[in-house]
């Protein structure tokens, strides 16, 4: 939606890590959420999209399964901070380039939207599409 | 005929017109901070708890030491703490009043603590939510509480007359507004139509935006007429998404019908757009809203909110902050000869 999608996936985002790879993910919204807002983490790599279950998120330390994220109420993602995927694929070696698609969906859990007995928080989304050179 | 004297009100800054600037690398806290002194923004300093502290609402008692140190020896001065009642914090359901409450609790104990004289969120609609609110801000220094009405929101919306009759009622001097002038506005951004079309949309759709905004018609009735006619001057699904978004977040309001919720006003939310090459904001009357202020003796802070940021990043939210003050300036210069 806006000049911070731009930061979702830097350049250096991309790293191999023996079995697989991982993606530094940064935030598009402008405050720390608490990670039962991380709702939607869409990836596909060279076109192939990657199933939750081979993904794993490290935040604040700790690594956290995709369902698990439903129940981090007292955990925040620092605005500043990037959040790891960690993903088990072989093939990725440093230098080489892929294609990075993702879909990051945070539910906004101040914003509330609908009519008044059935409101629910807002869906911020925001798409990357990017070439990145695996480090 | 005596010179009369008249109070006028403070200017300020909150950091969320920095939300860009704070991704760069090199990045501090302390950095930003004193670069509003350095750069004459202040006096009033206003953070968005959640955007500029780490581990808030638990901030290490060290961090608020150096806080109030730091404010001390700039001579800047805590104005208001933005906190979140994060309602959806739980999947699948919203926040009880007991448990919004105690959300909030370790959030107005931390304003209090920096230093803060105000603290500001959203509520739960009632008597009891509300009393227990000030229960909260009694029990944490008296600290004040100004619910922001914001774009959609306006004076008579049905949500603020409801809360308008709340606060009648429990008359408590701790409960207050922050006016925040993305209420009253009286044109569409030109800056953020310049970002709408820049992304590619065509200037018949952007016309027909700002004729829908200028309408005298409700939000459900423009939302309609652009789903009818925005498709076929070729709007995308995210072009809707940008456009639905202008219409929710610029409101319409007499600037003169502030004055209606005055008597409780703790914060001034002085949210723009641009700053034109008159130093005038294009879409907001800042000296109708002055006059407004100063008419009720209001001398607390203009916290300068650059919001521009949310679809540009072409120019410096330092330069913004610094334009509007000025103009800010010359305004409250004009209003006190005139009084």
């Amino acid at each position: 939606m806006g000049p911070l999608d731009k930061d979702v996936i830097h350049d250096d985002a991309l790293h191999a890590s023996g079995d697989g790879f991982t993606l530094d993910v940064r935030s598009h919204w402008y405050r720390s959420l608490p990670l039962t807002s991380l709702t939607v983490l869409g990836l596909a790599v060279d076109g192939e999209k990657v199933p939750e279950e081979d993904m794993t998120v490290a935040v604040n330390g700790k690594t956290y399964t995709v369902p698990q994220l439903a129940d981090g109420y007292d955990e925040y993602w620092y605005v500043l901070d990037p959040i790891e995927l960690r993903v088990r694929k072989p093939g990725f070696e440093p230098g080489q380039s892929h294609h990075v698609e993702f879909e990051l969906g945070l539910s906004i859990p101040y914003i509330l939207i609908g009519p008044p007995h059935a409101k629910q928080p807002l869906l911020a989304a925001s798409h990357s599409s990017r070439t990145l050179t695996c480090q | 005929m005596t010179a009369t004297t008249v109070s006028l009100p403070k200017l300020g800054t909150t950091l969320f017109s920095f939300t860009l600037e704070m991704r760069q690398r090199g990045y501090t806290l302390e950095g930003m901070i004193d670069q509003v002194a350095e750069r004459g923004l202040g006096p009033g300093l206003e953070l968005v708890g959640f955007q500029s502290l780490r581990g808030y609402p638990r901030v290490p008692a060290e961090v608020i030491s150096a806080f109030r140190d730091q404010c001390e020896r700039t001579g800047l001065e805590p104005s208001a703490l933005s906190m979140n009642l994060d309602l959806g914090l739980h999947r699948g359901r919203l926040l009880d009043e007991d448990e919004a409450l105690d959300y909030l609790e370790p959030q107005i104990a931390v304003a209090h603590t920096m230093g803060f004289p105000v603290c500001k969120a959203t509520v739960i609609p009632t008597r009891s939510f509300l009393e227990g609110l000030v229960r909260i801000l009694e029990k944490h220094g008296d600290l004040k509480f100004g619910y922001e009405v914001h774009s959609p929101m306006a004076v008579d919306a049905p949500e603020i007359l409801q809360l308008r009759e709340l606060y009648d009622a429990i008359d408590s001097p701790l409960l207050g507004w922050t006016p925040d002038f993305s209420a009253s506005m009286h044109s569409v951004p030109p800056s953020l139509i310049a970002a709408h079309q820049q992304s590619g949309m065509s200037r018949e759709l952007t016309d027909l935006a700002i004729e829908v905004w200028n309408s005298d018609t409700t939000m459900p009735q423009k939302f309609e007429r652009f789903a009818g006619e925005a498709p076929a001057l070729g709007a995308t699904p995210a072009d809707m998404g940008k456009l639905q978004m202008l219409l929710t977040m610029h409101g319409r309001q007499d600037p003169r019908r502030w004055s209606e919720i005055m008597d409780r006003v703790v914060h001034v939310h002085a949210k723009f757009y641009g700053i034109d090459d008159h130093g005038d904001e294009p879409s907001i009357d800042n000296a109708a809203i002055i006059d407004v202020l100063v008419d009720a003796g209001y001398t607390g802070y203009l916290s300068s909110e650059w919001e521009g940021h949310a679809y540009t990043d072409s120019v410096s939210g330092w330069d913004m902050v610094a334009g509007q003050h000025e103009l800010f300036r010359r305004l409250l210069s004009e209003r006190a000869v005139r009084a």
